[in-house]
């Protein structure tokens, strides 16, 4: 017998295919039960922010939904030296990947660390430093204060949000269905959910529980 | 907005321990770990944890069921990951290799701690030297005298202010006794003084009509469950991966004094495992006579039988009891 199996996370895997056929009533009782204070999820506005990135520029929410090539935004909370954003950017190259599938198409691709300042992961030297080795090609945001975080609600990192054009947060949660620091998972929620939402379609999975590391806010 | 957790998000740490201390302590381990290890430090766990197999008994009687463990050794202010609703992190597991004849059970998990850190991210976890256990059954037809080699791959993480992940091999070497016990299931009792019977002692009681404890209540509610126990001077609910989604975990599943109003929520897409609502977990309770922790399986029809609780009970009773 594989307890392996029955004891890991691969039961997230078949309760997460299970699942997808219900999951539109689902993200619409949902609106219902999440209060502000908690962040913000799929069906809610994103909050405005404009944040510096490791580079000096500003990046504005508001402005780069207005340009008109944009038709979608990702916000990936990142932390260069947690395991699972390492698994995704070192071992693998998830994140650059899909990055760079749906860059012409009009997606905007935005890492956000909002690790509180003097943290050993957060700054812009260690972060430009992680830029570099695993060549990012999209901003890094420096939110040292966590308050965009914390606006947001986000707890972990990778913690991923698709937001559409007119500002809507239409997926929010992990990055795929492997929970672990070591495996991608078979089914990649971002990717899904971009696909089908730049096709026009209903995203099979909206809100999942987003794994990985704490942010590491302030106290 | 945590009552019942007062300067909870203020705070990072055990809760039932010296936090604010611990967080200065804390952030000063964080430092250090993080600059004795720059490069691959993500990626050796072994600097501040370790894993071993261990058994109740270094010999087993074919036809035998025993208790093993897979003990972790942490340092000071560093913790592993409950099998539970966690914001962050996975908990330990195990790709067993196992000899022909020999077979494990599910894992066992002793009732964990709450955690919070920055940014109301709550975490069910152990610190110290935790023990998560299963039963090993050897098949009545494997020859006395033969060696069996009992093993597997372990992945964990390990936290403080910064995360290890830690992969590696365990092994164990049992062997069977020369015969066959007339009575096989004849086994010691387990000293809450050791590793395997410590554990098993705070396995979580399964909560069903015979064992629910007079003045422990539960109400099923459309939006709300509330739990109250009147023995109790403080309670907590740790919920477990099949149970309903919590408004707020953090505020509303813990409280001081007998009772907890838990708000319930729709749950994400991939957490659904069936249309039917039930709360699903531990119930962790602070008495006159101590700490208890039940683990329950409730829904609008009332308590439910918990998954393996014929096998949690069997694992309790072999503690040893002591006279108080």
């Amino acid at each position: 017998m594989n307890w392996f199996k029955r004891n890991g996370l691969a039961v997230l895997g078949a309760v997460a295919a299970m699942s997808a056929a219900t999951s539109l009533s689902v993200a619409t009782a949902m609106q219902a039960t999440n209060q502000s204070q908690l962040g913000v999820t799929a069906g809610e506005k994103a909050p405005a922010f404009s944040l510096k990135d490791t580079k000096g520029k500003e990046h504005s929410l508001e402005t780069i939904l207005a340009k008109d090539s944009t038709k979608a935004v990702v916000l990936e909370w990142f932390n260069p030296d947690c395991p699972f954003v390492v698994k995704h950017h070192k071992n693998n190259t998830t994140m650059k990947d899909l990055a760079e599938k749906y860059a012409d198409e009009g997606v905007v691709w935005i890492a956000i660390n909002s690790g509180h300042e003097g943290h050993s992961t957060t700054g812009t030297e260690r972060n430009n430093t992680a830029i570099k080795d695993w060549n990012i090609a999209y901003p890094v945001l420096m939110d040292m204060s966590g308050e965009v975080g914390r606006q947001y609600g986000a707890k972990r990192t990778p913690e991923m949000y698709v937001i559409a054009k007119d500002g809507t947060v239409v997926y929010h949660g992990a990055i795929d269905s492997d929970r672990s620091a070591r495996n991608l998972g078979e089914t990649n929620y971002v990717d899904d959910a971009l696909r089908a939402h730049l096709a026009g379609e209903t995203i099979p999975m909206q809100r999942t529980q987003a794994y990985g590391c704490t942010v590491k806010y302030r106290n | 907005m945590q009552p019942s957790l007062g300067t909870g998000s203020q705070l990072q740490g055990r809760e039932d321990g010296s936090v604010k201390l611990l967080k200065r302590v804390l952030a000063c381990g964080a430092t250090l770990a993080a600059l004795s290890a720059p490069a691959h430090a993500q990626n050796n766990a072994d600097q501040v944890s370790s894993v071993s197999l261990i058994a109740e008994a270094s010999e087993v009687h074919p036809g035998q069921t025993i208790l093993i463990g897979l003990r972790f050794e942490l340092e000071d202010h560093w913790h592993i990951y409950w099998d539970g609703r966690n914001d962050t992190g996975f908990a330990p597991m195990i790709d067993w290799d196992l000899p022909d004849g020999v077979r494990v059970g599910p894992l066992l998990w002793p009732a964990p701690s709450r955690y919070v850190s920055p940014g109301n991210i709550l975490d069910h976890v152990y610190e110290g030297t935790p023990t998560i256990l299963t039963m090993l059954t050897v098949d009545p037809d494997v020859a006395p005298g033969t060696s069996l080699e009992i093993k597997g791959q372990v992945e964990w993480l390990v936290c403080n202010d910064v995360c290890l992940p830690g992969f590696g091999p365990v092994s164990l070497e049992l062997t069977t006794a020369p015969k066959v016990l007339s009575s096989p299931e004849q086994l010691e009792p387990l000293s809450p003084d050791a590793p395997i019977g410590r554990s098993a002692s705070k396995l979580p009681v399964p909560l069903t009509a015979q064992t629910k404890p007079a003045g422990l209540s539960l109400r099923w509610g459309e939006d709300i469950v509330t739990v109250e126990y009147q023995d109790a001077t403080s309670l907590a609910f740790y919920p477990m991966l099949a149970s309903v989604s919590l408004v707020s975990t953090l505020e509303d599943a813990k409280a001081e004094g007998s009772k907890l109003a838990l708000r319930l929520a729709a749950p994400e897409d991939d957490l659904s495992s069936s249309d039917e609502r039930r709360l699903v977990g531990v119930l962790a309770a602070t008495t006159d006579e101590g700490a208890v922790w039940y683990l329950i399986d409730f829904g609008s029809d009332g308590l439910r039988q918990p998954a393996d609780a014929e096998l949690i009970s069997h694992v309790r009773a072999r503690v040893e009891r002591r006279p108080s």
